[in-house]
């Protein structure tokens, strides 16, 4: 069962507009953080939100021009539960 | 002598704003390595890196700020514009004789390499270029112009919407050299939707030295001409595709992009207009005095113009002018070719080249009397 999403970013250019946006928005319960070491390195940051949050994060993501990579599932362990491919 | 009058904005800015410097100190004090580490700091690096992206996206009216590539100066932003263009395939490319030799020598060493052939086209005797004088040197091969914005010897403003209706109309990439109009004329990359722009940081930006920009509309289509680490795609040892990360190896100037930031911010928060105004005032008054002296050649055609004015007094060297002004008034300026020889041919000043005064709007209406009465002297001497 997902309990947190991470979202990866090509580039920490759009890591970091991701958390602007989110910010400018009044998104809360999110993270930018290093990517965990079993993902792909991709840029070095994520974006650790609620799994729940998801959809609504991912829309204004998009709506605002962030390109992300890919969406991971993470479990109540941490561990992770598979993988959307973008 | 501890005061000094400085009139060689055009070169670098006499003076940053205190903004600047706290900035880049404040990141001296407190470095990481942006976009190369996961830790807190380096996320603070990072985060200087894309606010440094927005804010000249801002103030350049360009929104997709992932294709602002940071580079050191408008001479490196130049040569990924060119050498990424024209490198791998070649081409004829058409420039003017008004460019800065950070267009002129790059076209010139693909030349001699056989990459590319290049039409130099002469501008004007007021040295200004314009869509009617590049119109016949343009060819169904054609697949790059290049031009300045604005002159750094006659401070001249090209009319480039008028050029970039050409070049657009025709299918051709333009790429403009903004190092000395970025930041002293309006440039709204939505009015002129050139396909590559070159800033330099630390001129009319107010920035630290050290930093620039290319804006590029089409990144696919540029190679890069630097390769190495870039923090993302670190499994790969191809050079990332997308950018910004394609153009930016290596490790940035962080601590001079906070700086460059909080010169464009300090831009916004004075006003733009107000600063324009007042250089406009003082070029005005400048003018005033010095056309008027016999003695005295001005290269400043009347059309919309930088606080630049290049001049030469009769019988004197620019470089004899310029150390007497330096020596016995403090005045700091600028003589010789200035990196633009075809420029000072159009002109017809060289080689010698001439003097220029580059002012900005910290200067005061008092220091151009003094180095009008400097100038004036300067042609009493020589009389006797």
């Amino acid at each position: 069962m997902c309990l947190y999403a991470i979202i990866t970013f090509r580039t920490t250019h759009f890591a970091l507009k991701a958390k602007r946006v989110l910010e400018r928005q009044q998104v809360t319960g999110f993270e930018l953080t290093a990517v965990p070491r079993e993902f792909s390195s991709e840029c070095g940051f994520c974006l650790k939100a609620p799994w729940t949050e998801r959809d609504g994060i991912l829309r204004l993501l998009e709506e605002h021009g962030v390109v992300y990579s890919r969406i991971h599932c993470l479990d109540r362990r941490g561990r992770e539960d598979g993988i959307t491919f973008v | 002598m501890s005061h000094s009058i400085y009139f060689d904005n055009a070169a670098t800015s006499g003076w940053k704003p205190p903004a600047v410097i706290r900035a880049v100190t404040k990141n001296l004090r407190r470095p990481a390595n942006p976009g190369r580490s996961g830790h807190s700091r380096a996320l603070e690096a990072a985060g200087i890196l894309y606010d440094t992206r927005e804010t000249l996206g801002r103030f350049f009216n360009f929104p997709r700020t992932e294709n602002i590539i940071f580079t050191k100066n408008a001479t490196e932003a130049l040569n990924i514009a060119i050498y990424g263009n024209l490198a791998r395939h070649g081409g004829h490319v058409v420039t003017s004789s008004m460019e800065h030799n950070s267009v002129l020598r790059p076209l010139h060493h693909l030349q001699a390499l056989g990459r590319i052939e290049v039409a130099i086209v002469r501008a004007g005797s007021d040295g200004m270029v314009t869509a009617e004088s590049l119109r016949p040197a343009l060819r169904p091969d054609t697949r790059l112009v290049v031009v300045t914005a604005a002159s750094n010897v006659t401070g001249g403003v090209t009319d480039l919407p008028s050029i970039h209706a050409l070049t657009a109309a025709a299918g051709i990439p333009l790429l403009v050299d903004a190092a000395q109009a970025g930041g002293a004329v309006p440039l709204d990359l939505t009015e002129v939707p050139c396909d590559m722009m070159a800033i330099t940081g630390h001129k009319h930006l107010l920035g630290p030295q050290g930093t620039g920009a290319l804006f590029v509309r089409h990144p696919e289509q540029l190679d890069h001409v630097l390769c190495g680490g870039t923090g993302s795609a670190s499994e790969q040892t191809i050079q990332p595709d997308f950018a910004p990360d394609k153009f930016e190896a290596g490790t940035p100037n962080t601590p001079g992009l906070a700086g460059l930031s909080a010169g464009v911010g300090y831009l916004e928060t004075v006003g733009f207009a107000t600063r324009r105004a007042v250089e406009t005032s003082l070029t005005r008054h400048l003018l005033a005095g010095l056309r008027p002296l016999e003695e005295v050649t001005v290269l400043a055609p009347d059309v919309p113009r930088l606080a630049v004015v290049s001049f030469n007094v009769r019988g004197l060297q620019p470089s004899a002018v310029a150390t007497v002004l330096d020596r016995e008034w403090g005045i700091c300026c600028r003589p010789g070719l200035h990196c633009a020889p075809e420029a000072h041919r159009t002109l017809g000043t060289f080689p010698a080249g001439a003097v220029r005064f580059a002012l900005s709007a910290r200067n005061t209406p008092e220091e151009i009397d003094i180095a009008l009465s400097a100038i004036k002297e300067c042609i009493r001497r020589f009389r006797h």
